[in-house]
């Protein structure tokens, strides 16, 4: 495991020169969805089993988890420097939750339909555009 | 450059498998224990699939890379969001429950709130200091506290009817 992390953070650093953005985009995206993919696993599998409150349980909770833990192991060992490009990054991170938070006063309906489904995929499609 | 990116893929491929590796010896040993089975699922299963992540933020840090860990940490969770939540309702409909938009929800945008504040208007100059970092810590394990709390009584309510 740590040579694949070893791997992984060498192969950011240098794909980020290589191609001349900064890690910070390059950690939002490749190396986001990369870590991300157990999550990713484990969600669609419990969709299909019909099981659809663990899967926005595993998706909320390693959302806590993400921004919690990360950054604060990160300080702990060494106080880390913010780059200040990531708020906005960070803020819509939050709209996000917020839309989710009153998703039901808006439609009284609870359901993330297919709908949403492609809206949401798009957006993030969008929002990686946006950044590089 | 095809090299470097073949090396990350590698890379993810092992973090991926170290991390299944741990989650198993950890529920043979937490069976070993006769800790139940919420604990395990909520504790081991939920920091197991986090801990690409976690490991990736501890080399990021003795390296000297530091934006790797904020990015990882908005990117995973943005990612999450649309792209895991987007596919997942797209194979099958997903329906928010009670309990998810009282207190996750919540914990979670408090939780980015939280964040913000400290990275913006925190002590020193943008950095996220050890002090903040104990605090993101001790907020991480009151969820988890909570989480677990609330599969027991979750599995006492199933029982009981």
């Amino acid at each position: 495991m740590k040579f694949g992390a070893d791997f992984v953070v060498n192969g950011a650093v240098s794909i980020a020169e290589y191609f001349g953005v900064s890690q910070s985009v390059i950690s939002m995206t490749i190396v986001s969805v990369g870590t991300s993919l157990p999550e990713i696993v484990t969600c669609i599998i419990a969709t299909i089993k019909k099981e659809s409150d663990l899967a926005i349980g595993n998706v909320i909770g390693s959302n806590i988890f993400n921004i919690c833990l990360l950054p604060a192991i990160g300080a702990v060992i060494t106080p880390i420097h913010y780059d200040l490009s990531f708020n906005r990054s960070l803020i819509f991170l939050l709209l996000i939750t917020i839309y989710l938070l009153v998703f039901d006063l808006f439609r009284n309906q609870r359901t993330i339909t297919k709908h949403h489904g492609v809206v949401f995929v798009l957006l993030f499609c969008l929002y990686v555009s946006c950044l590089f | 450059m095809l090299y470097q990116i073949l090396l990350m893929l590698i890379g993810f491929i092992l973090l991926i498998k170290g991390a299944d590796f741990i989650v198993k010896g950890a529920k043979n040993i937490a069976q070993k224990f006769h800790l139940s089975e919420i604990l395990i699922g909520i504790v081991i299963v939920g920091i197991g699939t986090s801990l690409p992540e976690i490991i990736v933020t501890i080399t990021s840090t003795m390296t000297g890379n530091p934006d790797i860990i904020i990015g990882n940490s908005i990117g995973s969770c943005i990612c999450n969001l649309l792209l895991v939540m987007g596919v997942a309702s797209i194979c099958n409909p997903l329906k928010i429950d009670d309990n998810i938009l009282r207190v996750h929800l919540p914990v979670s945008a408090i939780s980015i709130l939280l964040l913000a504040i400290f990275c913006n208007f925190g002590a020193g100059n943008y950095v996220i200091s050890k002090f903040e970092g104990i605090v993101l810590l001790i907020f991480a394990i009151l969820y988890i506290i909570y989480t677990v709390h609330e599969g027991k009584e979750e599995v006492q309510e199933t029982r009981g009817k």
